[in-house]
């Protein structure tokens, strides 16, 4: 026996013709009778309004749209790479929970701010030293050792001994972007923030060819105290963060798009998009 | 869709950011939850992309499309049983997000009580009644579409979403403090 053979109460009959008067499924004559009876019209106003409240979802963010396309476009190009004879990337390889795929941004996150507060306190002692002359030039060489102790296997840890271009461009770039108290820089403009980016990035690849795996940021955030679970959910794989910001006077931080190399400053709280960088 | 199938990839792309958001709401209602419906819409996207070949355009793909996202969301929810996850740390952390930072906080507290108390609501309603309810208000599907989808008769279908739609009106009622606050919508025929 189906629903619609039971017999009917008086309560559900009145509940099918108002649930048919608000999806616009009678004809003119039950319509007329429906709105002849007041029991009837007050369960349309309530079921109009439970329609609406279901019907009005929250807005998607933008990564969790991205990635799940992206995902769905890795499986595609699987298939046919298949059926080219080519290698096959295995779906599973592609395609994880987003809830992992979270927490593991979150350490890369993690990883990354702790990484650039050891790069602000080692160029503010870099520079320090280059103030005061070489008697003082010591500083850097306690404390660049002092933050690697915190995070022994870091490779952007040990890139604070290199004095490259790359780090003056860094240099120039996090004076410009005026670090707070914290170490975090305070950017103002897109410009900037692509100058801080830049900078950032060239200071980054030396280390970058020694490090493997997301092991030494992960350690250098636990070192660091690093609190994973405050950090928001708008990051996936597709986006490598360079780091925390304050873009405009709003948390944020500086995510570039490894597929399009679009630079985003992306709010903490919400993560609205604040500012957006075409790739160079 | 004739070049998705044919193998366009472009085309194929436009497809899914069309369907996208609509996937991802329907499955937000199924789950009742945030990280769920985002787990269940990408599950969704990649089991279409697997099956692109077996569609033959006897139903609309957007009906197509919310079939895969429904059986994608009840996947996650007996996945979410056997997580035996409860509360998300997660949700909690970013409701507080917006009760701190937010200088609308008053209205998008009120906001988010409606949803959690909409959420709430349909968690009661069994699948049997949440289902047809969420294909006719989110996916706007008719009542012979969602048929089709479900698998059950079309007069099945209309007495379901009145007895889920009674069910939730109750539960909503302001006599449980939890009325919803959003105004009527025009609702297309099904």
């Amino acid at each position: 026996m189906n629903d619609d053979e039971l017999p009917l109460s008086r309560e559900l009959a009145n509940a099918e013709l108002a649930s048919a008067y608000v999806d616009g499924a009678l004809d003119e004559a039950e319509r007329a009778a429906a709105a002849a009876n007041p029991d009837v019209m007050a369960l349309v106003d309530s079921f109009a309004r439970v329609r609406a409240a279901i019907s009005d979802v929250e807005p998607v963010v933008y990564s969790t749209r991205t990635a799940a396309i992206a995902a769905a476009l890795a499986e595609f190009d699987a298939r046919h790479a298949a059926d080219d004879g080519s290698p096959v990337i295995a779906p599973a390889a592609i395609v994880t929970s987003l809830q992992s795929r979270r927490i593991r941004s979150y350490r890369i996150l993690t990883g990354v701010a702790a990484a650039a507060l050891v790069g602000v306190i080692a160029v503010a002692a870099l520079n320090s030293g280059g103030n005061r002359g070489n008697d003082l030039s010591s500083t850097a060489a306690t404390e660049a050792p002092a933050a690697g102790a915190a995070a022994p296997d870091s490779p952007t840890a040990k890139s604070t001994d290199v004095e490259s271009a790359a780090g003056e461009t860094f240099a120039i770039a996090a004076a410009e972007a005026a670090p707070t108290a914290l170490g975090v820089p305070v950017i103002e403009s897109e410009e900037a923030l692509a100058q801080y980016a830049t900078g950032f990035e060239a200071a980054a690849a030396p280390a970058a060819d020694m490090a493997t795996t997301d092991a030494p940021s992960i350690a250098a955030a636990d070192a660091a105290g690093g609190s994973a679970d405050r950090l928001p959910t708008c990051v996936t794989s597709e986006q490598i963060v360079l780091g925390p910001i304050v873009f405009q006077g709003t948390s944020a931080y500086a995510v570039r798009d490894s597929s399009s190399g679009e630079l985003q400053a992306i709010a903490l709280d919400d993560c609205r998009v604040l500012a957006a960088v075409p790739a160079p | 869709m004739t070049a998705a199938q044919g193998g366009d990839r472009g085309a194929l792309d436009q497809l899914l950011r069309r369907h996208y958001d609509r996937v991802h709401a329907v499955c937000r209602r199924i789950t009742g939850h945030e990280a769920d419906a985002a787990d269940a819409a990408q599950e969704a996207m990649i089991a279409m992309v697997r099956n692109l070949d077996r569609f033959d355009g006897r139903s609309s793909f957007g009906t197509w499309a919310y079939r895969i996202a429904t059986n994608a969301s009840l996947d996650e929810l007996r996945r979410r049983k056997r997580r035996a996850m409860p509360v998300s740390a997660d949700d909690d952390d970013h409701h507080r997000h917006h009760e701190v930072a937010d200088p609308d906080s008053g209205q998008r507290i009120d906001a988010i009580g409606d949803h959690m108390a909409l959420d709430a609501a349909l968690r009661q309603l069994s699948d049997d009644y949440r289902l047809p309810v969420v294909l006719r208000d989110v996916a706007d599907l008719d009542y012979a579409e969602i048929a089709a989808v479900l698998e059950i008769p079309i007069g099945t279908v209309k007495s379901r979403i009145a007895r889920g739609r009674a069910a939730l009106a109750e539960s909503l009622s302001p006599s449980t403090g939890n009325q919803p606050t959003d105004p009527e919508r025009p609702s297309r025929a099904p």
